[in-house]
């Protein structure tokens, strides 16, 4: 699939008219596209990454290389795709096959999503990205300005939007069912990794098939321990984003579509305390966001490591059931959602659905909607656009753990009013060799 | 000038009662007769600053008649200076004495006497100038403010920055709204430039021959003489100063607290969180560092803002400092608004520059709005004589509210940990074991 030739040719069918293309017409030529198979690379093929692996190969695309920094992690899949090409480091991948990968899958930790995406769309990739979007929110709006200027289809890996039951749930919010809704409630069971613990202080030895510079990438060096790989990362403030990180990209977009949020205006925390080195074990972050034209403001209030809403806000709606682990509670002055659930249940015994708005994925599935986007240009619900955007506010939730301060933002532009020091958590210089 | 009072309530009383009894004399020439007058002023602590205060006001031309201090060494050049004033080591005895025949009193004493000095003279009507910080503890700086209001009588506490032209302008560019809203400021000071975080001494030494060490110690617990505590090294001890926030505060908070109205959330009533970081304190002496920060919440229409202090080197962080062009000084202030920033280098807040300096190059202040200073002294001693200006740091208004947020951190510092000060009631909520240092027990014998 000499794909970019194809692409080069469909723009100036665009530019230059149809006139050239009597038998084949602009929809022809989609569909003639569609049935193609993308060339698609990974960077990360262990963990998450097998999945995602997996989940292209049974939509038949073509798995052409795979990158991994620990070929043991990523043995598995390496057996399973004897055929694509193996690398350790992900620029050397894209610069010897960069003609012929259509697009990039981005399932590494979280402080590489950036350098590994950014790369590959300035090469005119299209990038599929895990959650979150990126390690800190100075590079999250990099990948939205990069992915905006080259154009390519993006999607961020927080499969359950693709679902429709929550596209229905957006839809039933916007239609008023609960009314106007001042306070959300989100809360996890994560971490389930450690957390609130100090850096270790031995040293042992780099596992053969580990390139462990490769692995810490753009951060501060530090040695290797397992305390990191696999997994493990996502406690470590170097590394990671946290139980707010992991979880928030999933369960934030919901009250972002069905509210119509954008920044808030301001962020608190409190939480068991951190050491600048792994985040809290627990934590209650408070998102305020302003009134957006008719909607009024609304409090978002994020609980992980055991916290969850109070007994009390949730005692007439759970009716002497045990809170659950993880959940949602979107409270509006004629009803309430709680747990994709409209309360109270008389109320809406007979309560229809509002007729679709939005469009579904391509039988509900995540990665099919991405795969299509890359083929017809229909941008992802998950685009890097508004992918970037939730990223951003949930890492403003670890932007006020960290700093243990109320953070002031321009809800406008997202810039970090206040305070100051915040500034160090916006962005960090690289290690040398890496850049964006 | 014996009968100056007299003529005072005289005066007051005509303006009561109607002109019609005074033909001869309106109460235009009165004032103007009285305005040609001297002050006679008596001197509580005339050694060091009490030195200068008094060689600042003889030279505005005003009567020093009297001076008192507990060590005559340490006055004996200011006694030289003037031959004529009476020498007495007791205020007490001082005001006792010379009840009718002094106008105001100057107070420039260790920070723990200042409020048993200038309530005693202002329940005997006299006019005080107290130096900064009002007091030593919070309860003495609203019986301060009480005793002000009760007994009429014209205050200035020794912020001498206040009176400045760049610090009224620079409260009046924050005021008009130029750096829009303000959430962040930053101060820090180079202070201590005295031993903090040391031990109380453990030998005693004999008391030196000219000092009343009885008196020096005042209404605080008593203690054997030591030379670690006197002259100026007090301000480290925890019984007798208040530390270098105390000392500086009142002077580096200055410019902020009165431009965003900080202090009217103590007026108002409001509940004020403070934290306190530091290099560990004793109850002896103040720590070596500490960074405190304030929680101040909305007031006089402004939004909550979070304020830092940095001392003993402490500095903000590089974030904030690297907006600052040039070198960083050793004491300074940062504004931080939504719109710009004003950064004022130094101890007094007398200069500042609006940042980033390119977007304001074209800056025009808005047209004063506050009255500019005859002088800090000047204030004072107009306003004594009866005319119409309100010194900018008196008591009432404004000191006392002060010096209770600078008071605040030393209480966070002292305590450790987050405090929430119900500035209604006066109390650290759920903290009893503030109540000692906020009103302090006195030693028998001393009282407000």
């Amino acid at each position: 699939m000499a794909h970019p030739t194809r692409r080069q040719f469909l723009r100036a069918m665009m530019l230059g008219g149809v006139s050239f293309f009597v038998l084949r017409n602009a929809q022809s030529a989609w569909s003639y596209q569609a049935n193609e198979k993308l060339n698609l690379a990974f960077v990360g093929a262990g963990g998450r990454g097998a999945a995602l692996v997996d989940e292209f190969s049974k939509l038949e695309q073509n798995i052409l290389a795979l990158c991994d920094v620990d070929w043991r992690h990523a043995a598995g899949t390496f057996q399973k795709f004897p055929d694509a090409k193996r690398y350790k480091d992900f620029r050397k991948m894209l610069d010897e096959l960069h003609g012929q990968i259509d697009a990039v899958v981005v399932a590494t930790p979280d402080h590489t999503h950036a350098v590994a995406s950014v790369a590959a769309m300035k090469l005119g990739k299209h990038v599929y990205c895990e959650k979150p979007l990126t390690w800190c929110i100075g590079e999250a709006r990099i990948m939205r300005e990069v992915a905006h200027q080259k154009k390519v289809a993006t999607q961020m890996g927080n499969q359950g939007l693709a679902s429709s039951n929550t596209r229905q749930l957006v839809e039933i919010l916007r239609s008023g069912a609960i009314g106007r809704i001042t306070e959300v409630h989100l809360w996890t069971d994560r971490p389930i990794w450690p957390q609130g613990i100090d850096r270790p202080k031995d040293t042992p030895p780099i596992p053969p098939d580990l390139d462990w510079d490769l692995w810490i990438g753009p951060a501060p060096y530090r040695p290797y321990h397992p305390a990191y790989h696999p997994f493990r990362w996502r406690g470590w403030i170097d590394f990671g984003t946290g139980a707010l990180g992991d979880i928030g990209c999933h369960v934030f977009p919901l009250p972002f579509l069905a509210l119509d949020l954008r920044y808030p205006t301001k962020v608190c925390a409190i939480s068991s305390g951190h050491n600048g080195e792994t985040y809290p074990r627990w934590s209650i972050v408070q998102y305020e966001f302003p009134a957006r034209g008719d909607l009024p403001p609304v409090r978002l209030t994020w609980y992980d490591g055991g916290q969850k809403p109070s007994a009390e806000l949730l005692k007439d709606i759970l009716k002497g059931e045990t809170i659950p682990d993880n959940g949602h509670l979107f409270v509006g002055d004629k009803g309430v959602l709680f747990n994709g659930r409209l309360l109270p249940a008389d109320q809406f015994k007979d309560y229809q659905p509002p007729a679709p708005t939005l469009p579904r994925a391509p039988q509900d599935n995540h990665y099919l909607e991405w795969v299509q986007g890359c083929k017809t240009g229909t941008p992802t619900m998950s685009n890097f656009e508004f992918a970037s955007l939730v990223t951003e506010v949930v890492l403003l939730g670890n932007v006020a753990l960290l700093t243990g301060e109320t953070v002031h933002v321009n809800p406008k532009t997202g810039d970090l009013l206040s305070p100051l020091s915040a500034r160090r958590y916006l962005s960090r210089p690289y290690r040398k060799g890496w850049a964006l | 000038m014996a009968t100056r009072m007299k003529r005072r309530d005289f005066i007051r009383r005509t303006a009561l009662v109607g002109a019609g009894l005074l033909i001869l004399r309106d109460p235009k020439s009165a004032w103007s007769y009285q305005a040609n007058n001297r002050l006679n002023i008596a001197a509580i602590g005339a050694g060091g600053q009490g030195g200068g205060l008094v060689n600042i006001f003889a030279g505005m031309g005003e009567n020093i008649v009297a001076l008192c201090d507990v060590d005559d060494r340490r006055a004996a050049e200011t006694y030289k200076r003037f031959p004529n004033a009476k020498r007495y080591k007791d205020f007490r005895r001082m005001l006792d004495e010379l009840a009718n025949s002094i106008d105001a009193v100057t107070v420039a004493t260790p920070d723990h006497t200042h409020a048993v000095a200038s309530i005693a003279a202002m329940k005997l009507g006299k006019h005080v100038y107290c130096e900064k910080p009002l007091t030593w503890c919070i309860g003495e700086a609203r019986a301060m403010r009480k005793a002000a209001i009760e007994h009429k009588v014209i205050t200035q506490m020794g912020n001498q920055g206040t009176a400045s032209d760049g610090l009224r302008q620079g409260v009046e560019i924050v005021r008009a709204g130029v750096l829009g809203q303000v959430r962040e400021v930053h101060v820090w000071s180079n202070r201590p430039v005295w031993p903090q975080g040391v031990d109380r001494p453990k030998d005693t030494p004999p008391i030196p021959p000219d000092l009343d060490w009885d008196l020096w110690l005042g209404p605080a617990p008593y203690r054997p003489y030591h030379p670690a505590y006197l002259p100026f090294v007090w301000r480290g001890w925890c019984d007798f100063g208040t530390g270098a926030l105390g000392d500086m505060g009142c002077h580096t908070l200055n410019l902020p607290v009165m431009a965003l109205k900080l202090h009217r959330a103590i007026a108002e009533g409001k509940t004020v969180v403070v934290e306190a970081e530091h290099s560990g304190c004793n109850g002896e002496s103040y720590p070596k560092w500490s960074i405190v920060r304030y929680h101040f919440p909305a007031r006089a229409g402004m939004a909550p803002l979070t304020l830092v202090w940095y001392d003993g080197g402490k500095k903000p962080p590089q974030e904030v400092l690297s907006l600052i062009p040039g070198e960083v000084p050793g004491s300074g202030c940062l504004i931080v608004g939504e719109k710009g920033m004003l950064y004022a280098p130094g101890d007094y807040a007398t200069r500042w520059q609006l940042l980033p300096a390119d977007q304001f190059r074209d800056f025009r202040p808005p047209a004063p709005f506050l009255p500019r200073s005859p002088g800090h002294h000047r204030e004072w001693v107009l306003a004594c004589k009866g005319e119409n200006i309100t010194p900018m740091s008196n008591f009432v208004d404004y000191a006392a509210y002060l010096t209770e947020i600078v008071l605040l951190g030393n209480l966070a510092i002292r305590l450790g940990g987050r405090i929430e000060w119900d500035a209604a009631t006066a109390r650290v909520r759920g903290r009893p074991e503030a109540e000692p240092l906020v009103h302090r027990p006195y030693r028998k014998g001393w009282t407000l």
